[in-house]
């Protein structure tokens, strides 16, 4: 942690100016300390040199005092004429010497001090000597001359003292001066050194900062230019195309990286150098460019959505522009796939609201409520339609266990109560109806099934509720009609039993006793009553014919019970023998091609074709041999013209066709109602039940018959049944 | 109850009619005096006076029974089932003798054990000539060999 906050530190450039200033002043006050040095070795050798020099001049001066009075005294001594002219020498050498002493003394007030007195002393010598030399004239050596002789010899006793005196005070200033100068002598190499060690230092310093700082310059750069090449964005760095008014009107490729050729088919090398409005024509569109020269001009950054299409394919892009070192760096975001995923879950939201609004409306066409119930907190959200359903506003109550059970039917408390316990407990889910009291006072009943799910962690319970009571009431309706249809199916059944029974009972025993009267009385009978005799056999005959047909019709139900795979070849086979009697009296052919199996009852079908072979014998022209024909094929369902419900994919279409007298096509459909006839009584016998049993049949077997004649020219019964 | 005696002879068969209608017991009376099988008839005006009778100790089981169904008191339907139910009654061969040509009624009366299914006809002749028939059979032949194909007398 310490570590780096130090290394920050030692990295920031604030310390580095810091560092520069201390290592300039420091270098200053060094060079100042140096030059000091110097400056003051220089004066102190100065002051050594000078110390010498006063020394010798001292020196000179006082043996020149020595010399004139040796001198003095030999001319005294010797009476030498010469005297004169060597004393005068002597003088003025002593003078100038002293003179020049006085300039090297001048800034030492004790040495001047000392000078002075020498000058006077020296006066005084002058004149002493100068004296003596005028006594020695004319000879006297006498005692005069001795004082003066004494009076010089004390002088010079003086002077020796001031120059001792001077001397030692010299010798001083000479001791201290070499002590300043030794001192300095050291000083000043040490000083130059450590000025050097210290710059060499600080270069060495400089030199590694400045490499480290090259390095990381050049590490960044290669981390920009990886960033640049492998990123998925277009970036792309312009600089501004001018013109004579030194207006920005366009901008030139300065840079442009790798995703250029990715996303826009553009090679980089390609289009460097050349101005965007040519490279990129939609900067025209949508006054991009303008916008770009605004974001240059004001040094700012700007971003659009920009769509561009590339050989067909539509691309958006989010593009980002900002004002950079006098040029523009431009990154375009490929937001395609993110455009296109939006738009797709827009189209999915549109959707959803659709099918959310039919769902609603279709929970109130059916009066379908929605709840979440959470049990521990016992707190729970209906649905609008739940709120309709209680005729109460949404939102009107607080739902819950307790509010809700408020609605219920005091009579389905109870078992409300227990279908929450049992819920609670096993966490099934389950069916439930029970009648609740609206807000209006409707009694209504719902029907409910909930399940469990885990929401947030917990066990919440949501489920649908639907007002059933229409359906209720419908079933109701239907249990009484259905009830009512079983009565009267019942009352069928009795009038079954009394028809097949009671009704036959009387003109079974009519036909009975007409049996016996014919054996044992006809005989007696006048012509007449023997006509009237043979009209009651007929018409009883007649009615049992119409009974048994009733009967039959009757029984034939809706409903077809056991079907089993049914042979058609065998069924008409049967036909053929029912009619053998019949056929072989009229003369007929019959030919039967092959049939199929069909799903279907024998008898039924039995009576069905019997029926069929019956009428075609029944209504033969008398004039030609009656000939009736029977065959099959297979048709897809769409191919049959005629109206019924097909719920077959194919049909078996069956054709009876006779040779017989046939009849108007515009009866084609009366034919098969009951009691239809299209002929007198008396002329064919048939009671006009045959072919309404005949379409029960079919349409028992879900299938369908129609016929087709013309007068005359026979009839074909057309039967469809389902493969 | 009334019987009456037949045409004499060493093998007479002794049949019994149970019929609420009193025209057609004449009928069947008449029917069975034409037909040349020596026969003692007995009549009942209904099921229960005929069960009556086949309960009474000492009495000589009819061979076969002509059973209406359509009857007061106790119907053709109640009489089989307590005939076939009753092991003392095991040899006693039943015709049902109905107008009803339902295929309900043939087909529970077959299965509840009868042997024969006999239409009431219209008309005389036909009606001797099937009692003839069914007078005919040789009972224990036909019973080892009932089935629902010839349970139906057809003419």
């Amino acid at each position: 942690m310490d570590l780096k906050i130090f290394r920050r530190i030692a990295n920031s450039p604030v310390l580095d100016k810091i560092a520069l200033a201390i290592v300039i002043v420091l270098l200053l006050f060094i060079t100042t300390v140096l030059f000091g040095q110097i400056k003051t070795l220089e004066v102190s050798a100065e002051e050594v040199s000078n110390s010498l020099m006063i020394d010798k001049e001292i020196n000179t001066l006082f043996s020149q005092y020595d010399l004139m009075e040796s001198a003095e005294f030999r001319s005294v001594i010797l009476k030498d004429s010469t005297f004169e002219e060597s004393y005068i020498d002597r003088k003025l050498e002593s003078d100038q010497t002293l003179k020049k002493l006085h300039g090297l003394v001048k800034d030492m007030p004790h040495q001047s001090a000392k000078l002075d007195t020498i000058t006077q002393l020296k006066d005084s010598l002058h004149i002493t000597l100068t004296a003596l030399h005028g006594k020695i004239r004319p000879s006297q050596a006498d005692s005069t001359a001795m004082i003066y002789v004494e009076k010089a010899a004390a002088l010079l006793k003086s002077l020796r003292g001031i120059k001792a005196n001077m001397l030692q005070h010299n010798d001083e200033i000479l001791r201290q001066s070499l002590g300043t100068y030794r001192g300095l002598t050291f000083l000043t190499p040490l000083t130059t050194l450590i000025l050097a060690l210290f710059s060499i230092l600080v270069f060495t310093v400089a030199y590694f900062r400045l490499r480290r700082h090259k390095d990381q310059i050049q590490s960044s750069e290669a981390l920009l230019q990886n960033i640049v090449q492998s990123t998925d964005n277009i970036m792309n760095y312009y600089e501004p195309i001018r013109d004579s008014n030194d207006t920005v009107v366009d901008f030139r490729i300065a840079f442009a990286n790798i995703c250029n050729r990715d996303y826009l088919n553009l090679e980089p090398e390609e289009i460097v150098g050349r101005p965007i409005s040519e490279v990129y024509p939609f900067v025209l569109k949508n006054n991009e460019l303008g916008r770009m020269i605004d974001c240059y001009r004001n040094d700012d950054t700007i971003d659009f959505e920009r769509q561009v299409t590339v050989e067909g394919e539509a691309f958006w892009f989010h593009t980002f522009v900002r004002a950079m070192d006098n040029g523009l760096l431009e990154v375009m975001r490929n937001k395609t796939d993110e455009y296109n995923a939006k738009q797709d879950l827009m189209k999915v939201n549109e959707q959803l609201e659709v099918q959310n609004s039919i769902m609603s409306e279709a929970k109130k066409m059916a009066k379908i409520g929605s709840y979440t119930w959470d049990m521990e907190k016992d707190t729970a959200t209906i649905s609008d339609n739940f709120y309709n359903i209680l005729d109460c506003e949404p939102g009107e109550f607080e739902p819950s266990f307790k509010t809700y059970r408020n609605y219920v039917h005091p009579d389905d408390i109870e078992q409300y109560d227990a279908y929450g316990k049992w819920f609670q407990k096993t966490q099934k889910p389950r069916e439930h109806t029970y009648r609740v009291i609206t807000k209006k006072g409707n009694i209504k009943f719902l029907r409910t099934k909930g399940q469990f799910v885990e929401r947030e962690g917990k066990k919440v319970m949501i489920g649908v509720v639907q007002d059933v009571t229409v359906q209720i009431s419908y079933e109701n309706d239907l249990k009484i009609k259905n009830r009512e249809l079983e009565r009267s199916n019942e009352e069928l059944e009795s009038f079954n039993r009394v028809a097949s029974h009671d009704l036959q009972e009387p003109l079974r025993k009519i036909q009975m006793f007409i049996s016996r009267f014919e054996e044992k009385e006809k005989d007696t009978l006048s012509e007449k009553g023997t006509e009237y005799f043979d009209k009651i056999t007929e018409v009883a005959a007649r009615m049992q014919s119409l009974i048994r047909n009733l009967l039959a019709y009757s029984r034939i139900g809706s409903k077809v019970k056991e079907v089993e795979n049914t042979d058609l070849n065998e069924v008409l086979q049967k036909v053929q023998e029912d009619y053998a009697e019949r056929i072989k009296e009229v003369g007929a052919t019959i030919s039967i091609k092959k049939l199929p199996e069909v799903q279907g009852v024998f008898f039924q079908l039995e009576q069905l074709f019997g029926n069929l072979v019956s009428n075609a014998l029944k209504y033969r022209n008398p004039k030609i041999t009656p000939k009736v024909e029977v065959k099959s094929e297979k048709v897809p369902y769409k191919e049959i013209p005629t109206k019924f419900i097909k719920p077959a994919k194919e049909y078996y279409k069956i054709t009876v066709s006779d040779n017989g007298i046939g009849f108007d096509g515009n009866n084609a459909n009366t034919i098969f109602e009951v009691f239809q006839r299209l002929h007198a009584k008396n002329k064919y016998s048939g009671n006009g039940i045959g072919l309404a049993i005949c379409k029960k049949i079919v349409e028992n077997h879900q299938g369908f018959i129609h016929a087709t004649s013309e007068l005359g020219k026979g009839s074909s019964f057309i039967i469809y049944l389902p493969v | 109850m009334s019987t009456n005696p037949s045409n004499g002879g060493s093998q007479i068969l002794n049949v019994a009619l149970a019929d609420d209608d009193e025209d057609d017991r004449l009928f069947f009376q008449e029917a069975i005096d034409d037909i040349s099988i020596r026969t003692k008839l007995s009549l009942f005006n209904n099921g229960q006076e005929l069960m009556d009778y086949l309960s009474l100790p000492k009495v000589i089981l009819p061979n076969l029974v002509f059973l209406d169904l359509n009857m007061p008191i106790k119907n053709g339907m109640q009489c089989l089932k307590e005939i076939r139910a009753n092991s003392s009654l095991n040899h006693v061969c039943i015709a049902i003798y109905s107008t009803s040509c339902s295929e309900k009624d043939i087909e529970d009366t077959f299965i509840n054990g009868a042997n024969i299914y006999l239409n009431k006809p219209n008309n005389f002749g036909k009606l001797r000539e099937s009692i003839e028939k069914v007078l005919q059979i040789n009972w224990q032949y036909h019973t080892s060999n009932l089935n629902r194909d010839n349970f139906l007398l057809r003419l």
